[in-house]
């Protein structure tokens, strides 16, 4: 039993190891690996370019307006650019 | 030995669980919603101007005890929001959903606790979260004896001065809520319909959904305490200082046309006729 629990355990570490768990890096020579860069091609009135080892974000409001926003935790983010938008457009 | 292993483990799980994305704002269960109300809100913007009318959809959720008025704009965008905390959506979904939500101008959210006899004013400015409280007990409404259809329901009349306008409300006892859009509340029926008497703000009541199975929440983010002189205070330096501001904390715009900025700066000038005219009940 202790060695099941352990073993579900470990896995559970192996699984949340992978999620999103980036911090806001103030490096001028951070360089951004192409594979972590998701460029979404979408027909939404806000588009986002995710860079995910960063909480920075480069968007383009619903207006055409491109901006980066960075700082703060994801959803903090997404709060902020959308208030901007609403702001803006 | 096991038992050390095990124990390590767990806490390795723990120190994962604080710094995940997966769980990062709280939400807080308030009560259990019972009734979905829609207004329409259509609104003067400038005070000078009598063309410059606006409307925007706004949501009264009714549970047990607690009510909670916001845009349907602020509503969808909470709900998703709150996806985000549960680690329901990514971030290709995320957009698409956003694109979706209708801008509001009102970022305001009003928690009516009828257990408490408390109001609760939150309001997003920026980066910043604010609330002040307040009594229910605001309004002093005089019932008028005259009677009328609106939208199929018996409605009567009422009125009062609050914050520097005078407004006439129309209430129904079909619907047997001591609740209405905004902050008005204590008549013995939901508000069907109120405006001020210069017609400069307009709650008309478009839809009524029974609703089982949703919960009235809030997000347990940090809110600054705060007055509602000081919060106008706050508002108002920021809207006069919109591009200072954001440049200031980190956003960077860039206008492709210059005449964008000018015309941002110019609607937010124009935006001078805020339902409160006046700090006191009067």
């Amino acid at each position: 039993m202790k060695k099941v629990f352990f073993t579900l355990a470990l896995m559970l570490i192996g699984t949340f190891a992978f999620a999103n768990n980036s911090e806001f890096v103030n490096n001028s020579e951070f360089e951004t690996a192409n594979d972590n860069l998701i460029v979404l091609n979408t027909t939404s009135e806000v588009s986002f370019e995710l860079e995910e080892s960063m909480a920075c974000f480069d968007f383009t409001l619903s207006c055409g307006v491109s901006g980066t926003a960075c700082g703060g935790d994801v959803g903090e983010l997404i709060d902020v650019i959308l208030f901007v938008d609403d702001l803006i457009c | 030995m096991i038992l050390k292993k095990y124990i390590i483990g767990l806490m390795i799980l723990t120190a994962l669980f604080q710094n995940t994305k997966l769980f990062g704002q709280s939400i807080e269960v308030l009560d259990d919603a019972k009734y979905q109300f829609k207004y329409l809100l259509t609104y003067q913007t400038d005070s000078t101007d009598v063309n410059s009318l606006e409307m925007e959809e706004m949501i009264l959720i009714a549970g047990n005890h607690i009510s909670k008025f916001q845009s349907l704009g602020g509503y969808l965008k909470d709900s998703i929001s709150n996806n985000i905390d549960k680690g329901e959506l990514n971030s290709i979904n995320l957009m698409s959903l956003m694109g979706n939500i209708p801008k509001t101008k009102f970022k305001e959210v009003i928690i009516k606790d009828y257990s408490n006899n408390k109001l609760t004013y939150r309001e997003q400015v920026f980066r910043d979260y604010f609330e002040y409280k307040d009594s229910l007990n605001i309004f002093k409404w005089t019932i008028n004896e005259e009677n009328r259809q609106i939208n199929g329901y018996n409605c009567q009349k009422a009125t009062m001065k609050y914050a520097g306008r005078k407004f006439i409300a129309w209430y129904t006892k079909e619907i047997p809520i001591s609740d209405g859009p905004y902050k008005f509340n204590g008549l013995p029926g939901l508000i069907t319909q109120i405006n001020d008497t210069d017609n400069q703000y307009l709650y008309d009541l478009i839809e009524v959904k029974k609703i089982d199975g949703n919960k009235i929440t809030k997000k347990k983010k940090n809110h600054i305490a705060t007055t509602k002189k000081e919060l106008r205070k706050i508002k108002k330096e920021f809207y006069e200082n919109i591009f200072k501001k954001l440049e200031q904390s980190g956003i960077s715009l860039n206008f492709d046309n210059p005449s964008q900025k000018k015309n941002t700066l110019n609607k937010y000038n124009k935006r001078n006729n805020p339902i409160e005219l006046k700090d006191t009940d009067e």
